[in-house]
């Protein structure tokens, strides 16, 4: 499903003296079978963003729909209870994964947690459907069903309790998948294989769309296919990764750090060498031996 | 001990330690390390490698089952000298968080000093240089609260600094930062380090490690890579093998060396890559 | 959300309250709390209201942040009001309507402006005090135990911690009930056995997550060198100046008028 979300302001404490506004007229399109990736710095509002996705926080102006779902919430008081009800289907189709989601688990073992969500989204569900969903969910994110299923979630290393939890949020089949910092804390190998099992849910279709929230420039750029800058509640940017830094003397970007590709291409520019930045940091590599070997 | 001996400011021999009991959770095993007093010192290691129980081990919050850990000649198992120990060993964790005792940073930065019975005259002059040292004198009366990830862990070096510590541990303090953060912090230790403090800093980012002096890399409980960053990091197949990874520049200097181009090798940060590359390309 | 509830809590800024002795501030609030209960008529608060205006005046806190907690209790009032409208009797009362008499709602109206003032007094002491000078107070003003061995030191810690972390934990309950409901749970609906039980995935996630929070606090305060045992200093040496003798004068003198009207003006009028 597409997310079309237009002028979206938020502020916390609408009513208040001392209200702060997350977001100011942020827009923004996420096409389905996006890897969408949204960038900003602490306090740019991305977090705020999401929020809205699944109706956690509500509307206060501007417009969002989210493939059929319109998220204005209604004023007439009937059409008000209709709508907060069917929030919990919205919910169930955009799966949405916490920052450190690890430490939203609670149940004795990892099988009743991860069926925590199934049984809310399907209430009517038989215990072979739960079972069934719960053991495919476990399976998808690279963990041993048999060895984890009847195991205390605070048992497992920091890793794995990491894709339980994102099991807890697939196991409902959402279309889409949004994820508040889904690497911040791992070490480097547990990065790469949770972005590549990721890529992996992305490409087998198991989740149409994967968005992303980060702080790391890198992780952005070489993941993603598209791509937006938050800056104090806005939008400032959102194109493809490469034509990310073709100024690169965007506020937003020179305080989050170029990434290395976007470095590199700068300071050869200014020398005169023109290296097309690639957002792949293989294929900018490659590109720089090629740009070396020419003309010899 | 000999008189010409010059003391180490931190050293392990034959450490080990493990939580609880059973055959392998041994997190600690028979690990010697010494380090230099003003040395900079990384511990890189994948999560649950033991790189915090080290940590612990070092400023005495946790004693070793066996071996001896000693700070400037201090031991940790001594109960007399562990608060010497503590004292000469600051350290700072990984949730910002988790480790103001006060509100207001002028009071969490007194903290340590009010343990250890300084007056009240010297708490003041020591927060002022404690928050100067960090940059944070601007926000000596403001509530913690209202601080970034950032600027909150520059106050634990500060709530740290306020004890004259010899040595300062970063347990992860990068760790829950964002790349502004995690640069503030970096750039405040290494600038304790350039005075003369020892430093001690414990990470799975690569790029805090370039800096150092020395690098070792533990694995289940043991050093199993050692030596400056440009010998470790000439490793990658290793530090792969261990939940490593050499930092993006390294990376791309050594494919571009494997393709033929005549970069030098021992390139870690992305600074040294672009100015390796811009003389490259100018006497092709 | 709850991580916005602000109710009291310290503004800062540096006035001439702020400055007060937080001693001086708590053993005034407990003397303004005397005050309020043996005020017999309305004139008695008019005195009350001065004070009132001139200690908010002179701690430069904005009147939204004060006014803000009397809505926090705006329930509360009413139902004071309420009550009393409706069960105060009174001899020769002059019945208005029903059980409503002149008596009943001057009554009622007193015990909101009794309630009311008793928030807005603590509120001042909240907002211009810091939670470490105001269990600092404590301690100074408990130190007399010390003599048969009472933690007062232990308990003022204890204390100032609990007040720093509550804001840490509201948020934390925030992100954990987000992320609860992002898997489906429902907390709003259904009865109250369900309602308690859905509560059962936040609350024992921020169990743990307090207890991992205490052990990485234990471990700080730790490699700070605290232990309850050694000498300890404090840098905040409290020492009382003008401001404070104002501030008392300043009481006193209102204690001294409430007690004057109530004998000079008599009962409720």
């Amino acid at each position: 499903m597409q997310i079309i979300s237009k002028s979206l302001t938020f502020s916390y404490n609408e009513k208040a003296n001392f209200s702060r506004r997350a977001l100011d007229g942020a827009t923004l399109t996420v096409n389905e079978g996006d890897f969408f990736g949204i960038i900003g710095e602490t306090g740019s509002g991305k977090s705020t963003f999401i929020q809205h996705l699944n109706g956690l926080i509500p509307l206060q102006s501007g417009t969002l729909t989210v493939g059929e779902f319109n998220l204005t919430v209604p004023k007439k008081r009937k059409e008000k209870k209709a709508f907060l009800k069917s929030l919990k289907q919205l919910r169930s189709k955009v799966g949405m994964v916490f920052q450190y989601p690890e430490y939203q688990l609670f149940a004795e073992t990892v099988r009743e947690d991860v069926a925590f969500g199934v049984k809310n989204f399907f209430p009517n569900a038989s215990q072979e459907e739960v079972d069934f969903k719960v053991k495919k969910a476990i399976e998808l994110v690279g963990l041993d069903y048999n060895l984890v299923a009847e195991k205390s979630p605070f048992d497992l290393s920091g890793g794995q309790k990491r894709r339980v939890a994102i099991a807890g949020v697939l196991a409902s089949e959402p279309e889409t998948l949004v994820l508040d910092e889904p690497v911040a804390g791992l070490d480097p190998v547990s990065k790469k294989r949770l972005m590549s099992l990721l890529h992996t849910l992305h490409d087998t279709g198991v989740v149409k769309t994967v968005i992303i929230v980060s702080h790391d420039m890198n992780d952005v750029m070489e993941n993603c296919n598209r791509v937006a800058v938050f800056e104090n509640g806005k939008v400032v940017k959102e194109c493809e990764p490469k034509s990310l830094f073709e100024n690169y003397d965007d506020y937003a970007l020179s305080r989050l750090g170029l990434p290395v590709t976007a470095y590199l291409t700068k300071t050869l520019k200014g020398v005169g060498v023109n290296v097309e930045s690639s957002y792949k940091i293989e294929d900018f590599t490659n590109k720089l031996i090629e740009k070396y070997f020419e003309n010899r | 001990m000999p008189f010409f001996k010059i003391m180490k400011a931190v050293e392990l021999k034959n450490v080990s330690f493990k939580y609880g009991s059973g055959e392998n959770l041994a997190v600690i095993k028979n690990l010697s390390l010494s380090v230099e007093k003003g040395e900079f010192l990384c511990v890189l290691g994948e999560n649950g490698s033991g790189k915090s129980t080290l940590a612990k081990l070092i400023n005495g919050l946790l004693l070793p089952d066996s071996g001896e850990v000693e700070v400037f000649g201090s031991n940790t198992k001594d109960k007399k000298s562990v608060y010497e120990v503590r004292k000469k060993v600051g350290m700072v964790f990984q949730n910002p968080d988790n480790q103001m005792v006060a509100t207001i940073v002028e009071d969490d930065v007194a903290f340590g000093p009010e343990n250890v019975g300084v007056s009240s005259e010297e708490i003041g002059e020591r927060i002022d240089f404690a928050l100067k040292a960090v940059g944070m004198e601007k926000f000596r009366f403001v509530a913690g609260q209202k601080l970034s990830g950032g600027q909150k862990q520059r106050v634990a070096i500060a709530g740290a600094l306020a004890l004259k510590p010899e040595v300062l541990i970063l347990d992860e303090s990068t760790a829950m930062l964002d790349p502004m953060g995690r640069k503030e912090v970096m750039q405040v230790a290494e600038k304790l380090n350039d005075e003369g403090m020892t430093l001690i800093t414990i990470t799975h980012y690569m790029k805090e490690a370039v800096k150092a002096d020395r690098v070792v890399v533990l694995h289940e409980g043991e050093i199993v890579v050692s030596g400056t960053p440009e010998q470790v990091f000439s490793r990658p197949e290793d530090l792969k093998k261990y939940g490593l990874d050499v930092p993006r520049a390294t990376y791309i200097a050594e494919k571009l060396k494997k393709s033929g181009v005549p970069i030098k090798s021992g390139i870690l940060t992305e600074e040294e890559l672009g100015e390796e590359l811009c003389k490259l390309f100018q006497n092709r | 959300m709850l991580q916005d509830v602000t109710f009291g809590q310290y503004y800062e800024t540096q006035s001439f309250v702020h400055k007060m002795d937080a001693r001086i501030k708590l053993l005034a609030l407990i003397l303004y709390v005397v005050l309020i209960f043996v005020v017999k008529n309305f004139y008695g608060f008019l005195v009350v209201g001065a004070f009132l205006i001139v200690a908010t005046i002179f701690s430069r806190v904005p009147l939204g942040a004060m006014l803000s907690s009397v809505k926090g209790i705006l329930f509360l009032i009413l139902f004071t009001v309420l009550l009393n409208v409706f069960f105060y009797q009174a001899p020769n009362e002059t019945i208005l309507f029903w059980v409503v008499s002149v008596e009943s709602l001057t009554f009622a109206g007193f015990m909101a402006l009794r309630l009311i003032t008793l928030v807005l007094g603590s509120m001042l002491l909240t907002l211009t005090t810091t939670p470490v000078a105001l269990t600092d107070a404590i301690e100074s003003l408990l130190s007399p135990l010390k003599v048969i061995k009472f933690p007062v030191h232990e308990l003022a810690l204890v204390m100032s911690i609990a007040l720093r972390f509550i804001p840490t934990l509201m948020a934390e309950a925030d992100r954990i009930i987000m992320a609860q409901k992002a898997r489906g749970a429902d907390f709003d609906s259904g009865s109250l056995v369900a309602r308690a039980k859905a509560m059962i995935p936040v609350l024992i996630p921020l169990l743990i997550s307090a207890f991992r929070r205490a052990e990485e606090l234990g471990d700080a305060m730790d490699s700070r060198s605290y232990s309850s045992s050694a000498v300890r200093t404090k840098y905040k040496k409290y020492r009382l100046t003008y401001r404070d003798l104002i501030g008392s004068i300043i009481c006193v003198i209102s204690l001294a008028g409430v007690i004057l009207l109530n004998v000079y003006a008599g009962g409720i009028v």
